[in-house]
């Protein structure tokens, strides 16, 4: 067998062009491959990360609606009418879906239930403007604080729990629109954040009522508003592997957020209700655990994403990505199986002579056969390098790049190599290029030493 | 010794049947020279083919050393030329990329002989062809006799007890066939192989010991020289 694989080789190696040519149709496919493995691996690394700094593994989205649990495009089909639905929009189509929330009931509920550590209702609080005295007014988001997803801080300190009764966490853009010196200079000092009640019923009806008496209403319905000081306990930045696209919200004490969430929506029908909640389950990292305490939710008619399951559905998201790649690294060594065919056949032509010697000699048919087979093991295996070196080099020499303009943070590389997946790769081409090179082995196999010995 | 009994190679079926060999029979003693002598088309081609278990006989058989080749299963039959047979042709068939050392190895390596045997035989085969100054020039490289030279070290570089040449002097000029000639017959002389020779030059035939003229598939006529009794003959 040995002297049939350096017989091989050396065969090769006087077909230099051709074996080239041919591996380099291979290696084109093995790039992508490789390409793909190693993006996969950084990808698959990157949202490892992600995940770990945005979410609490022991925590889970509770709500009332089955869209919690629902990971692909949102049900719009129309449901039964409940006081707790609320429309929510999605997508840029104007497409909203109607969602059951949770109430305060709800969330009483499972605040005692025994394996709940802690419940965290979604606010979403509609505030006005931010500001501080002598300084423009600036938009904001703001959110309560969740320890699972803590922010990088640039100064001050990030609370461990939550963040103190009238203090906030303030993003860094603010630093400059503010007109703070620094970071630095921002800790401890006071903004100033409104916040506006909506009209309610009764003011509307005031107001209807009146234009009513009179055509020309002498006053306009006056929306209420509430300005609260609340002092910069921090200097929030976004993390390299913080999960938003948007920008971080400012955040807030739980109990601030709840009283400011009430009062912007008292007397709305949203008032009380949140889209889901944030449940920390004891003992919720593992795995068991938050699956038996999803059963038991699941028991009393609210839906569940665990923090795994949320995880799995990224991790598939990253998948389908990386598959959708490696089909056309696939494609590519398809068609490169055609060209070892290819050249396999005209090997086989050039050498019939040869061939016709070695059988003439007495070399079993079997033998000849896999002379060829391996001269076509040696064009994928040569391939299968190339494209992997190649890849692995530019890989290397962009990752820096990469990350940069990505801005995925130090250390973060998209590109990840793992040894063992490259030879795997490799020896996985080599089988292939053997397969493609079957067919015109057995034709060497099969062919007549005298009838090859008679070409002249 | 190789017996050659009834001989018959057909092609071809029913009406288009060519009968190339017919009821060929005779028996040559081993260690001799014998020379296969017809034209182009008379079936002396086919013989050394049979004889050498590259084709098998329609009907009839050949011994070789008390074994009849014609029953043999392909696997033993390539075994059989692996171990006994050496093949000298007109057109060399050397691997003109390859190093004389490598070419001389390639029977070797098909007969399985280990390895460290291997650098010794092929020496000793290249010695005896007188290109050992050549072991590792390409074969491109060699002029027509030190080709044909180097076929000859192929041949016999394992020992085979019966070498063919199908017309060894064909492509060379007088001067390098009668040294290749020479070779030949001193092996033939020195090894005690059998050397049967397929030729169509009368004095070539001549050297052997035993002649046998094949026309239209049959034996026309066997000489025999001086020393060498033969028997069978033509029908």
């Amino acid at each position: 067998m040995l002297d049939i694989v350096t017989r091989a080789g050396r065969s090769l190696k006087n077909a230099k062009a051709r074996t080239l040519l041919t591996s380099l149709a291979i290696a084109v496919g093995a790039f992508t491959l490789t390409i793909t493995l190693a993006a996969g691996n950084g990808i698959r690394e990157y949202t490892d990360r992600l995940i770990a700094n945005n979410f609490d593994p022991a925590e889970s989205i509770v709500g009332r609606d089955k869209e919690v649990e629902n990971t692909g495009a949102p049900d719009t089909s129309p449901k039964e009418y409940d006081s707790s639905v609320a429309s929510v929009s999605f997508g840029g189509g104007g497409g909203s879906v109607q969602v059951k929330q949770l109430t305060d009931k709800d969330v009483k509920e499972l605040k005692q239930l025994s394996f709940v550590e802690a419940v965290r209702p979604n606010y979403e609080i509609a505030a006005r403007y931010i500001t501080r005295p002598g300084q423009k007014k600036y938009t904001l988001s703001l959110q309560a604080y969740n320890p699972g997803q803590k922010p990088e801080t640039q100064a001050g300190n990030v609370p461990e729990s939550d963040v103190a009764a009238g203090e906030v966490l303030l993003p860094n853009e603010y630093v400059k629109l503010l007109n703070f010196a620094s970071a630095k200079d921002a800790v401890g000092k006071i903004v100033r954040i409104t916040i506006e009640r909506p009209f309610t019923e009764e003011t509307l009806r005031e107001f209807v009522a009146q234009s009513l008496v009179s055509p020309a209403p002498t006053t306009q319905p006056k929306q209420e508003t509430k300005t609260i000081n609340l002092k910069v306990a921090a200097v929030t930045k976004k993390g390299a592997a913080a999960l938003s696209a948007s920008g971080l919200p400012l955040l807030l004490n739980a109990d601030d957020a709840k009283s400011m969430y009430d009062y912007t929506t008292k007397g709305t029908n949203q008032y009380g209700k949140y889209l889901y909640a944030s449940v920390r389950i004891k003992g919720g990292e593992n795995d068991a655990t938050a699956t038996a305490a999803k059963k038991k939710l699941k028991k009393l008619d609210y839906y569940v994403m665990t923090s795994q399951e949320l995880q799995q559905t990224i991790g598939q998201f990253v998948d389908i990505l990386q598959i959708l790649v490696g089909v056309f690294g696939v494609i590519t060594v398809i068609a490169s199986v055609f060209g070892i065919i290819n050249t396999m056949y005209i090997s086989v032509l050039e050498r019939t002579r040869e061939i016709g010697l070695m059988k003439a000699l007495g070399m079993r048919g079997r033998s000849v056969a896999w002379l060829f087979r391996l001269e076509a093991a040696w064009i994928g295996m040569i391939g299968g390098v190339l494209g992997a070196l190649g890849a692995f080099v530019l890989g290397v020499s962009l990752n820096p790049w990469i990350t940069k303009t990505l801005s995925l943070g130090k250390g973060n590389d998209l590109l990840i190599f793992d040894l063992a997946q490259i030879v795997g790769l490799i020896v996985i081409l080599t089988v292939v290029a053997i397969v493609a090179g079957w067919l015109p082995a057995r034709k060497a196999a099969k062919l007549d030493p005298i009838e090859a010995l008679r070409t002249e | 010794m190789i017996e050659i009994q009834n001989i018959t190679k057909t092609y071809g079926k029913k009406a288009n049947t060519f009968t190339a060999l017919d009821n060929v029979s005779f028996t040559v003693p081993s260690g001799a020279s014998v020379a296969i002598v017809g034209k182009s088309g008379s079936g002396k081609s086919t013989l050394m083919h049979i004889m050498s278990g590259l084709d098998k006989p329609s009907s009839g058989s050949i011994v070789v050393d008390n074994q009849d080749i014609s029953q043999l299963k392909s696997k033993a039959l390539d075994r059989f030329r692996a171990e006994k047979i050496g093949f000298i042709f007109q057109a060399f068939f050397v691997q003109a990329n390859e190093t004389c050392m490598q070419n001389v190895s390639l029977p070797l390596e098909i007969a399985r002989v280990a390895r460290g045997s291997r650098k010794k035989r092929i020496a000793e085969a290249l010695n005896q062809v007188e290109l050992s100054e050549k072991a590792a020039t390409k074969a491109r490289n060699l002029s027509g006799g030190q080709k044909q030279r180097l076929a000859i070290a192929r041949a016999i570089v394992n020992k085979p007890s019966i070498i063919f040449a199908d017309e060894p002097t064909g492509n060379l000029d007088s001067a390098t066939g009668e040294k290749v000639e020479k070779l030949l017959f001193e092996f033939n002389k020195q090894l005690g192989s059998t050397l049967v020779v397929v030729t169509h030059d009368a004095d070539l035939a001549k050297k052997c010991d035993m002649q046998i003229h094949i026309k239209d598939g049959s034996i026309t006529r066997i000489e025999t020289a001086k020393k060498i009794v033969a028997k069978g003959g033509a029908k």
